[in-house]
């Protein structure tokens, strides 16, 4: 039996033992693998990244016109919401009604509550039934988690369903891996705006994670009630479990107050509404081969908004001594009433099973299968407390056909089945040809359709007495409505020089939307306001009814030149001349008054551009131009006259002990030349911010 | 009894000759040096593991002496599987007269045998070979390497995207040879290349864009510091979402997202291997006596090509058939020009 040598004390021993250790350690430190490869390594299995259902469609190829703006845009622009970065999309208007309610459109024809865009993060749609929109300050994700946002210029119902109706805005949030370490980010500025962000992005065996806290608060326009004081938070995880199998899951939640547009001191004070929303995605990839696949994915979203008020008592708002109320209204007697505005909780659940494959070469073939269930719960808007739901069963088809290298044929159909409007098909066709390298033409034709959401089919929002009865009926749906259709046309050119210094695209396009769902005031819904309202154009409630066409022709173009690889210039411009007619009054079934000037509606010009240069020494620069020729939002829009507006941001990355930082200052109209945003009430003026961030 | 396939034997490559010669010496009836005519050539072969690509190996390896060889040349197989064994010895009994280890393990393990019989290693790569034997001793050893050279890298690159001028590389270190390969590869193809050093304190996603940003086309090759499974995933969507073709070095890199390889199977290296173990018997029949006399170590002389077409599509580059690209390969690696260059 091995002994400690005779005179080697215990203590030695451990300073042996440690030295022992020591050694070990170093050992196996030194083992680090060389740069070399082994044969296993060589002829492993790898994780498939660029799945078919993961492929990206060559813009200069596909047959839609499409704009894409990617992180190096994102991180030149001067963005600091989400929706501001579309303002770079040809055709695009983007407005906020108030500073946390923002609203965006392709080629005008909306209001407050834009609902004719699908926006899909990931695949999930963000759409909500909720008074039919995307709430953008809900989406649970940051600017800083966004690598490319695809939009498509054009309905793709086919493609996207029910919604994507004038055009579908793709975000493609990064992959976690892309973004390894621990980011911290701070943004303070004009209208006490406080941003702040915390991101980890790590690994754990074949798990890649990224977890996102953020805040954002600001105090919207001057002298409006539209403050924001929202807290995020944020997962997505990446598990590659086999070569060909990958899990995503996210989850995210916000919530906060947002200041609740007063419009009106007596009936719509100055408040805030409660929001909160939360989400869960995930979706199993599943490579067959590296030219098939099949993806399935689920989702679910929340969103709450909670909006409660008192007003009155009625002798105050009518400007009436307390004993004349029983007079007017019944023998009610004067009374404060309950009132609340936006209000409502809704839910999305979302089942899909994609496959895609290319059977050969030239073809390639997209199906699936989906479920979805809305469901919308309030007592304003739909006048009952149980909550109400809509089924939606779909079935989609797309077949790519390349018959030689220049030639591409698509065609698609959307089969959608809801009980508002029952089974609706949405069909596609479209080619390309590319007559010289580089130069492509092409030629769309699509009908789409767009079903009511359960806000529009089924509001009954109606202010009542503190016993229930109706005092005034405010909007209300006759529930038997109609899609809007739409038929698009368009002929693109796509040009793209060898080596991809220049990439343009443009556009001329006609789009016939009919059955467009209106609200006109019908005077003969019995109610009890109506009676002491003397102007007609007061007196009604507002009655939801396929109720007008709208036709729009123009043309459009981007242009993105890169003369360096640090410099790039994006210019886009759209023209687009708008005519229809919609209306406004009705009694019962017959119309009594038409609104004709429809182009109002729609900017005749937009315009954008975005320069960027990187310097030596990690100093970059960007400007920005926009331009929107005069225009008025419908709702609660006020006309608004043409804008120019000039942004810059400058920024400077500079090492830190580890990572690096980099500051940014970001200056918004900073020719201070005021313009409107929706209304006469939102006065946008030079707005600065500073921007720190580390990354390490 | 094995009969020699003449279609076999003619087939239109530089290495008939030894089939050739062999077809001569059994037609002629020449009996092979008598020393040599019973007695067996014993090959032991040594798999690293007795998967897949071992035995694909060894197959291909097997299959092909036997083929060529025949009667005429007796040659006997013997076969050691290392995987799991804790420690393995040679075979008992007289040393064979060739040892062909198959892959990093049996390299390893055969180099620290004692003797001196010669050793042929094959589905190594050339790294793993150069440092097991940075002092072979008086041992005779040889190879063929597992990747590819780089100038046929460069060729294929060049075939596939002949627009293309800037490429970078991703290394985890600059070897001095390695560096002078790579120049050479890239000044016979015209290329401009971007050696990007991978590691330091830069994170390796900032390396990943910094190279995908300044590059039209990113050449993967195999450094296991820079692409790891994971790693390469990483590059892979990175360089796809800006639109920046990868040439890969393996299948599965290519099946992963790349856009096309040039690579070798196992069954090939087993083939060359082959192939080269019959011409050193040959020599050895001509000159008994004598020492085995190995050829030096060697990149693959087979290989095959592989395009991702979805990912070339996806990408808008028009690339031609799989076989025009290897034919092209093949016309390049044997014109005059090329040959004096390598």
């Amino acid at each position: 039996m091995d002994r400690a040598p005779v005179g080697i004390t215990k203590r030695g021993r451990i300073i042996a033992a440690l030295c022992i250790c020591v050694i070990h350690i170093r050992i196996a430190a030194g083992a680090e693998p060389g740069p070399f490869i082994t044969e296993q390594e060589l002829l492993a299995d790898l994780p498939l990244v660029i799945t078919a259902s993961r492929l990206l469609q060559s813009p200069s190829k596909a047959p839609a016109s499409v704009t894409v703006i990617d992180r190096k845009m994102i991180e030149a622009s001067t963005a600091l919401e989400i929706p501001d970065l579309l303002r770079l999309v040809p055709g695009f208007q983007v407005t906020y009604a108030n500073g946390n309610i923002a609203s965006v459109t392709y080629h005008g024809h909306e209001d407050e509550w834009s609902n004719r865009m699908q926006v899909l993060i990931d695949g999930r749609s963000v759409y909500t039934p909720l008074f039919s929109i995307v709430d953008w300050t809900h989406l649970d994700i940051n600017l800083e988690d966004i690598q490319r946002i695809e939009v498509i210029r054009g309905p793709n119902a086919p493609v996207y369903g029910s919604n994507a109706f004038l055009a579908t805005i793709n975000i493609i949030t990064r992959q976690p891996f892309q973004d390894r370490g621990t980011t911290v980010q701070a943004t303070g500025g004009s209208r006490d705006t406080r941003q702040g962000l915390l991101r980890y992005s790590g690994q754990h065996g074949r798990l890649d994670y990224r977890a996102t806290l953020s805040h954002h608060s600001d105090d919207g326009f001057e002298g409006v009630n539209d403050r924001k004081r929202l807290n995020s938070i944020s997962f997505r995880g990446i598990y590659d479990a086999t070569a060909s199998d990958s899990v995503d899951l996210q989850l995210g939640a916000t919530s906060g107050p947002l200041g609740a547009w007063g419009k009106s001191p007596q009936t719509s004070p100055d408040r805030d509404k409660d929001t909160r929303s939360y989400y869960g995605y995930t979706r199993w990839e599943h490579a067959l081969s590296t030219s098939s696949g099949v993806h399935l994915q689920a989702y679910h979203n929340y969103l709450e908004w909670s909006d409660h008020y008192v007003i009155g008592p009625l002798s105050d708002l009518f400007g009436v001594d307390p004993s004349v109320i029983p007079l007017f209204f019944s023998g009610q007697p004067d009374q404060t009433l309950n009132f609340s505005f936006y209000d409502g909780m809704v839910t999305r659940s979302d089942i899909e099973f994609q496959h895609t494959l290319t059977p050969a070469v030239e073809w390639r073939i997209v199906w699936g299968i989906g479920y979805r269930k809305d469901t919308l719960e309030s007592y304003q808007i739909l006048g009952r407390r149980d909550a109400l739901s809509d089924h939606l069963r779909r079935l989609f088809g797309n077949v790519e056909w390349r018959p030689t290298e220049a030639v591409m044929v698509n065609a698609g159909a959307m089969i959608e089945d809801n009980e508002i409007v029952n089974t609706q098909i949405s069909p596609r066709l479209a080619a390309s040809y590319e007559v010289a390298p580089g130069h492509t033409l092409r030629a769309v034709a699509t009908g789409a359709v767009r079903s009511p959401s359960l806000y529009e089919n089924y509001e009954y929002n109606v202010a009542r007495f503190n016993d229930g009865t109706i005092l005034d009926v405010l909007y209300m749906a006759d529930g038997d409505l109609e899609p809007e259709e739409m038929t698009s046309y368009e002929f693109g050119y796509r040009a793209t020089s060898p080596g991809g210094r220049i990439d343009t695209d443009w556009k001329i396009f006609r789009e016939e939307i009919t059955d467009i769902i209106y609200h006109p005031r019908d005077p003969t819904v019995p109610d009890l306001i109506s009676t002491v309202l003397t102007r007609p154009e007061e007196q009604g409630a507002f009655v939801r009814v396929n109720g007008g066409f709208i036709d729009t022709e123009g043309v459009e173009f981007q242009v993105r030149y890169f003369p360096r690889p640090y410099t790039f210039l994006s210019f886009q411009y759209s023209y687009a001349n708008a005519s229809g007619r919609i209306i406004k009054g009705i009694e019962g079934d017959t119309p009594t008054r038409y609104q004709q000037d429809v182009d109002r509606n729609t900017p005749l010009h937009s315009a954008s551009a975005l320069f960027s240069h990187r310097f030596a020494g990690g100093l970059s620069g960007s400007l920005a131009y926009f331009y929107v020729s005069d225009m008025t939002w419908e709702g609660d829009g006020d006309p608004v006259p043409k804008y120019y507006r000039w942004d810059a941001r400058i920024s400077k990355v500079f090492p830190l002990w580890r990572g690096s930082g980099e500051i940014s200052l970001v200056v918004q109209n900073f020719l201070d030349d005021a313009y409107l945003e929706f209304r006469e009430e939102n006065v946008f003026e030079r707005r600065a911010f500073v921007q720190l961030s580390a990354a390490f | 009894m094995r009969t020699i396939s003449s279609r076999r034997l003619f087939r239109p490559e530089p290495w008939w000759r030894p089939l050739l010669l062999l077809l001569l010496l059994s037609l002629c009836g020449a009996p092979p040096s008598a020393a040599y005519a019973h007695v067996p050539f014993r090959i032991l072969v040594v798999l690293s593991d007795d998967s897949g690509p071992y035995r694909e190996t060894l197959d291909a390896f097997r299959d092909t002496v036997l083929r060529t060889t025949g009667p005429a040349i007796p040659v006997e197989f013997e076969t050691l599987v290392i995987a799991g064994k804790a420690s393995t010895a040679p075979p008992p009994g007289p040393p064979p007269d060739l040892v062909v280890p198959v892959g990093t393990r049996a390299t390893r393990l055969v180099k620290g045998w004692s003797g001196s019989t010669p050793v042929f290693n094959i589905l190594i790569t050339r790294d793993v070979f150069n440092s097991v034997y940075a002092d072979p001793g008086r041992r005779r050893v040889s190879a063929v390497f597992l990747e590819q050279p780089l100038h046929r890298q460069f060729g294929f690159m060049r075939l596939v995207l002949p627009h293309l001028k800037h490429c970078g590389v991703l290394l985890s270190e600059r070897p001095h040879h390695l560096m002078a390969d790579m120049s050479a590869a890239s000044a016979a193809t015209d290329m401009e290349l971007d050696v990007v050093e991978f590691g330091g304190s830069r994170k390796p996603v900032e390396s990943f864009r910094h190279v995908i940003e300044h590059n039209e086309v990113i050449l993967a090759l195999p450094d296991s510091r820079v692409l790891s499974p994971n790693r390469a995933k990483w590059l892979l969507y990175m360089a796809y979402q800006r639109q920046v073709p990868i040439i890969g070095f393996s299948r599965a890199i290519v099946d992963a997202g790349a856009l096309g390889a040039v690579y070798s199977t196992p069954a090939q290296i087993g083939r060359q291997a082959a192939e080269d173990i019959i011409q050193v018997i040959l020599d050895i029949r001509d000159r008994p006596g004598t020492e085995l006399r190995l050829p030096e170590p060697r990149y693959p002389r087979y290989f095959e090509v592989a395009i991702n077409r979805a990912v070339a599509r996806s990408l808008n580059i028009d690339v031609k058939a799989n076989q025009r690209i290897a034919q092209g390969l093949t016309t390049l690696e044997q014109s005059k020009e090329w040959r004096a260059r390598y």
